[in-house]
């Protein structure tokens, strides 16, 4: 079941990208859309907004891709825009509230926002006491390498150093990790 | 290829960092290839529309050169006609003195038989 899951790099979906594989750049923004909606949140404190200023971040990288230097992780140099475009939404709203007064119609707005409908959303709380179970299952090698390369940012070659594993390794063995917890996640989901 | 993994494993490693939002919409991602695909189509239309403008200068500029150009000729061939002429004309005045001189002409050609110069 695991052998027909396939994650390709960041890497390498930027670069099918930049030669007119546009479509793939779905399964970045699939991975990293959480984080960068949370980003914007943090900022923005309203989801409906986040979502928006999200969806702009996406777009400037993606007319940006060009410039991407692999010197760096695709999440840092999308995280950097996240912020200046959450930046650039606050001061543009604080300069319109500056015009504006409040009135009965904006508070109106308000309130239907807050109403939306729920099964739009992911309501993702639910799922955090689901998650570490998952990474519980995996062998120990496994878990250590998600942990230091997903959580903890590090690259190939300090995990390499610091493990004491060639670099191949880390990668195939990292590849065999996200595997596993696919398919343990799917299988939970199946089971609920 | 499309999968879901990707929306899976994103969903995976942004709980264990403890980096999401309370909630997300369901077709957040769908969203934004439709946002793009719409911003790429109207760049394309732009494109296009510098291409014609671009097409039409192009034309512009071919046809007033070509236009200037029949202009000069037109002005070469009536120059070349006035040259001409006035050289014809000075042919004319340089025939009528020597036709003045009928001496030398016929000197030249048969001085024996010409009795005015003798």
């Amino acid at each position: 079941m695991t052998r027909n899951i396939i994650i390709q790099d960041d890497d390498q979906i930027i670069k099918e990208c930049l030669s007119g594989n546009t479509e793939l750049y779905k399964n970045l923004v699939d991975k990293y859309q959480i984080r960068i909606i949370n980003t914007c949140y943090k900022y923005t404190k309203n989801i409906v907004d986040a979502e928006d200023v999200a969806q702009e971040v996406f777009l400037k990288a993606f007319q940006n891709l060009s410039s991407f230097k692999f010197d760096s992780k695709f999440y840092s140099w999308i995280y950097r825009i996240a912020v200046n475009t959450s930046l650039n939404y606050i001061n543009s709203k604080e300069k319109r509230n500056e015009k504006e007064t409040i009135s009965e119609e904006s508070c109106l707005n308000i309130q239907t926002i807050s109403n939306d409908n729920p099964g739009e959303y992911y309501q993702l709380n639910e799922l955090i006491n689901k998650i570490q179970p998952l990474m519980d299952k995996l062998p120990d090698d496994l878990s250590k390498l998600i942990e230091l390369y997903e959580i903890k940012d590090f690259s190939y070659e300090d995990i390499s150093k610091n493990l004491g594993i060639p670099i191949g390794t880390v990668r195939s063995r990292l590849h065999r990790a996200r595997n596993m917890l696919i398919s343990e996640f799917k299988s939970m989901k199946n089971d609920e | 290829m499309m999968n879901n993994n990707y929306k899976i494993f994103g969903l995976i490693t942004s709980l264990l960092r403890n980096d999401n939002p309370p909630k997300i919409s369901k077709n957040f991602s769908e969203d934004v290839m439709t946002k793009i695909s719409s911003n790429k189509i109207s760049s394309d239309t732009n494109y296009n529309n510098y291409l014609n403008i671009a097409a039409s200068v192009f034309f512009a500029v071919i046809t007033a050169y070509s236009l200037i150009s029949y202009d000069r000729l037109e002005t070469n061939i009536v120059s070349v006609d006035l040259l001409q002429d006035t050289i014809d004309n000075n042919n004319g005045l340089i025939r009528r003195v020597i036709d003045d001189s009928d001496c030398d002409y016929d000197k030249k050609n048969n001085e024996e038989n010409n009795e005015s110069c003798k």
